[in-house]
């Protein structure tokens, strides 16, 4: 098993299903592929997750998925009859009425041609979300990545030849090295693919990755100045809006109608169970009945693909870190999570649920004093330099 | 009570890093005080701070009773004395309470300073030397070369040292029958009215505070009623008894015995180390000599971070004073920092101990400023004011000359360190009064310094400069005229009061744009440009600039791993909270104590 090369996740591809209960909430679901374990062996034991779910969770019987996301790492290497696979098994497990369930797969543009998109296609997946990054070379390069420019707005003509309408693809910005002209140009030709969706990453280099030692080790490589980071937002956003993209969230953009559903679920708060090794779950109801003062439960798989295994084929539990939010932890996320949406947070609903506005509720108060944040329509939400500075406003 | 004959009285001199402790242990084992099963590594230092800076603050004492080689059972009293340079004449009081000393020297390293100026005091106050050299199952030992240096420097017998290695267990016997054999028994007339050194005190929850005493003539029991000379305080004593270690209670105290005593009495103000204990019926007439009232040199602010803690930091002090009456604290304001304190300490290292057990143990996040010292300032009016903090300094106008206090230090280096030393030392202002070869290698510094210039780092640079090898003992000289002026430090054009800091004219542009400099490295960027300037009066010396943060966004969104995330900002949180707000500008504690940081 290997580290993603910019974030410390481990490179293992895992679904994330949301679920649905009468009430509303949703599911997801991780896979994983490694070099010391066959792609079966994985499936068998996601399945098997899947299958001990409801043995363990009852509660989970009255749900609906209303989304499924193969994401996590690297998906789009796997055999489309393993994804298959697993969306028959989820199919088979949760109610899955609504045909308009979101089926989303991450797919590296290396990794995909016309024949296994129409596979995958023919597998259940409705939506993709295409690691393009870049449509500059040099920027490519730096970022270490297996696939042209040219391979990565083929990667999307090629989606769309094959029938997919509802094609995102995300772009990086802040690379070692990369300029303002650079970073234009990408966005400009992201927007002539015409995709439905389009998500701006900022890159962040995190400790204890392979990047982050590249980049250390005196390479030479050139970081932007933060004047010219907060320029390269503000560039894509504006670009992006002139041409017909809403804001759903800081990183992503969409069409009408083709937000990621999944990913609007995590900002919201919605309930979600990931699969496969390493992957994070999250139930929003009371896991112990209703008079616990849990405010919902996190948790996340064993990370280890071998040990995830093992553990799945023996019906040993693959939760390792369970974490139970207290009503601080719950207001605390409720917040930075909302926040993130462009609508912001729902005033009356919020202090129905916490007793206190949002606005009181946060800290720092830093926020009101720099014009961070407004109300408007009974939402609190972000103001474009709030955008900038959420990280001082939650 | 014993027969005096039977009492030997002493203490252990060593250099912190010399195995004090090791030997004590080695010593209540042999003489079967204490067992392996109940010493927590190294018994004589107590409080966990002295257990983590390996360095005891605390006097403790043992009585050991051991069977020599004559046949004879002894009382053996160890009294235990503080390590730091800052507790010198606690060390003298203890070592007052003694007879003799157990000179610890490294086989190998030799001599070193903390162990000369101890030694001196031993010296003077009369007590018999044995040497020890310790370490001497080291490969590096050299006993024949640190027995010459003996005899040379310190002008002692050699011939009765002990080669020894506390670590190893070896030459402890010999050192118990040296102590038979070459401490003089104590004397003292029973009969006449009590005389007994307070050497150490502490707050106990249960019984008041412990007094440590050494009995010099008269018998002091339980239920007697006592006078403590200095204080005057009268109090009747509940409990008389002996640490053998623990304590036990016994039915009187006789001339040459040492032991403790109780009277439910509630600060240790009242049980000055030093003053001397004697009968409310039959008072001697004359009190023991070598009193003197611990008087604070170094001066700081100590302010909360959140004002809310304003009151339970003063619960704490009023708490940590009832165990350490050297600290002195007074109610102080500060247009910056609100409501805090302003305290006295025998040193810097006497503050920082302070200031973390007060964060340790009572939890509180503090605001520590930088340290000061009482300065003379005489007003053109003739009016003289002492100033203990800079903000209080009168208008420039109005001062004719402002004194300062100098202190003597001895140092004791390694001569091939000693140009760095002498560039310290005269880059501090130093005069030289004295060097002095103790052997080719060794060299004794004296040098008037102003306390100012010593209690920033001055020990911390001494050690850096001679990769710590280097030891420094001081003593307060006198007060002299100094070209002084007050450095302000300005954020966003606001004065800072608890920024303000008293330098010497010659090193005000330099500290004024080292100050500045160090902030601007301390002080995390923020929403907007923040200027530090360093100035005198109206006069600009330096400034810098900070740049606003840009942006301070997580575009990234962790594939649904939200407890990362929050987690992180919870840690960004933790962060502001111990900053402090000055304006719209936070501050980060170490800000305060910038000029600390610089070189």
């Amino acid at each position: 098993m290997s580290k993603c090369n910019y974030c410390d996740f481990n490179s293992v591809a895992s679904p994330h299903l949301f679920l649905k209960t009468p009430n509303s909430a949703p599911l997801k679901a991780f896979f994983g592929k490694s070099r010391t374990h066959s792609e079966d062996e994985y499936i068998d034991a996601l399945t098997l997750e899947l299958r001990s779910l409801l043995n363990n969770q009852e509660e989970l019987k009255t749900r609906e998925v209303t989304s499924i996301y193969f994401g996590g790492g690297t998906p789009s290497m796997l055999l489309p009859g393993s994804i298959a696979k697993i969306i028959y098994e989820i199919e088979d497990t949760f109610e899955m009425k609504n045909k308009e369930v979101e089926v989303t797969l991450e797919a590296n543009p290396e990794t995909i041609d016309t024949e296994r998109l129409s596979a995958f296609k023919r597998s259940g997946i409705n939506r993709l979300s295409i690691g393009v990054q870049s449509f500059d070379d040099s920027v490519l390069k730096i970022l270490g990545r297996q696939h042209s420019a040219k391979r990565g707005a083929d990667s999307i003509l090629q989606a769309r030849e094959v029938g997919f309408t509802n094609i995102g693809l995300d772009l990086i910005f802040a690379v070692p090295e990369q300029s303002l002209n650079s970073w234009a140009s990408s966005i400009e030709q992201a927007i002539e693919l015409n995709t439905e969706h389009i998500s701006i990453y900022g890159l962040t280099i995190e400790e204890g990755t392979p990047f982050f030692s590249t980049l250390s080790e005196d390479s030479g490589f050139k970081l932007p100045s933060e004047e010219s980071e907060v320029l390269m937002y503000q560039t894509a956003i504006k670009a992006l809006k002139k041409a017909g993209f809403n804001h759903d969230e800081i990183s992503n953009m969409s069409k009408t109608g083709f937000e990621s559903k999944h990913n609007l679920r995590y900002w919201r708060g919605g309930d979600y169970i990931g699969l496969g090794s390493g992957a994070h779950s999250y139930l929003s109801s009371n896991p112990d009945g209703e008079k616990s003062k849990v405010w919902g439960r996190r948790w996340q798989n064993e990370a280890d693909i071998k040990k995830y295994i093992e553990l799945a084929k023996a019906s040993n539990p693959l939760r390792q870190k369970v974490e139970d939010l207290n009503y601080d932890d719950a207001l605390a996320e409720a917040l930075m999570l909302g926040l993130r949406l462009p609508d912001g947070i729902d005033v009356r609903a919020f202090s129905k649920r916490f007793g206190i506005t949002p606005e009181l509720a946060l800290t720092s108060k830093a926020h009101a004093k720099h014009g961070l944040t407004h109300t408007k329509d009974g939402f609190f939400s972000l103001t474009d330099k709030g955008i900038l500075f959420s990280n001082e406003v939650f | 009570m014993t027969d005096t004959s039977k009492i030997r009285n002493f203490s252990i001199i060593a250099h912190i890093d010399h195995g004090k402790s090791t030997l004590s242990d080695r010593l209540l084992e042999h003489t079967g005080t204490i067992t392996d099963r109940e010493k927590k590594d190294q018994f004589m230092d107590k409080m966990e701070l002295e257990q983590e800076r390996g360095v005891t603050i605390k006097a403790q004492t043992a009585r050991l009773t051991y069977k020599a080689d004559d046949g004879i059972t002894y009382v053996f009293n160890l009294i235990d004395t503080p390590g730091h340079v800052d507790f010198s004449y606690e060390v003298s009081r203890s070592l007052s309470a003694c007879e003799g000393a157990v000179l610890v020297v490294d086989a190998s390293q030799g001599v070193e300073a903390q162990t000369l100026a101890h030694l001196y005091t031993a010296v003077d106050v009369g007590l018999e030397i044995i040497p020890v050299l310790n370490k001497i199952d080291l490969p590096s030992a050299d006993p024949e070369r640190v027995k010459e240096e003996i005899e040379e420097t310190l002008g002692l017998d050699s011939s009765i040292a002990v080669e020894a290695s506390a670590k190893e267990g070896k030459g402890i016997k010999e050192i118990l029958e040296a102590v038979v054999k070459y401490i003089p028994p104590p004397s003292g007339d029973k009969n006449a009215p009590l005389k007994a050194l307070i050497f150490d005190s502490w707050y106990d929850a249960y019984r008041g505070v412990v007094v440590q005493v050494r009995v010099f003539e008269g018998e002091i029991k339980k239920g007697m009623k006592v006078r403590f000379m200095a204080t005057g305080k009268e109090f009747e004593l509940d409990e008389v008894g002996v640490f053998a270690p623990g304590p036990v209670q016994v039915k009187s105290l006789g001339p040459g015995e040492v032991g403790f005593i109780t009277a439910f009495i509630r600060e240790v103000r009242y049980t000055k180390v030093g003053d001397t204990v004697t009968s409310v019926d039959n008072p001697t007439k004359e009190p023991l000599s070598g009193y003197k009232s611990a008087k604070p040199m170094v001066f700081s602010g100590l302010y909360p971070v959140d004002g809310i803690q304003y009151e339970n930091l003063k619960d704490a002090m009023v708490k940590l004073r009832l165990n350490d009456s050297s600290f002195t604290y007074e109610p102080e304001t500060s247009l910056a920092l609100g409501f805090g304190f302003r305290c006295g300490f025998l040193g810097l290292f006497h503050m920082e101990i302070i200031q973390e057990r007060l964060e340790r143990e009572y939890s509180l996040s503090l605001i520590t400023t930088a340290p000061t010292v009482i300065y003379k300032v005489i007003k053109t009016d003739g009016e003289e004011l002492y100033v203990e903090n800079p903000s209080n300094l009168p208008d420039v106008q109005a001062i004719a000359r402002i004194e300062e206090p100098y202190i003597l230090a001895t140092i004791h280096l390694p001569s091939e360190y000693l140009g760095a030393v002498l560039g310290l030392c005269e880059a501090r202002r130093g005069v030289q009064k004295d060097i002095n070869y103790i052997t080719e290698s060794r060299v004794l510094l004296t040098y008037e310094l102003p306390l100012n210039e010593v209690v920033l780092d001055f020990y911390d640079k001494l050690k850096t400069a001679t990769k710590g090898y280097a030891s420094m003992d001081y003593e307060p000289h006198d007060y002299k005229t100094g070209s002084l002026v007050k450095l302000d430090i300005l954020i966003n054009g606001e004065g800072v009061d608890a920024l303000s800091l008293i330098v010497s004219k010659e090193k005000s542009y330099y500290k004024g744009r080292e100050v500045a400099k160090k902030m601007k490295e301390i002080i995390p960027r923020q929403m907007f440009d923040i200027a530090i300037q360093a100035a005198i009066g109206t006069k600009v010396l330096a400034r810098e600039s900070i740049k606003a943060l840009r942006k301070n966004v997580t575009a990234k969104c962790y594939g649904g791993d939200i407890t990362r995330k929050r987690k992180l900002l919870e840690k960004q949180k933790e962060g502001k909270k111990r900053m402090k707000q000055i304006g719209n500008v936070e501050l980060p504690q170490e800000a305060f104590l910038a000029v600390l940081k610089i070189d």
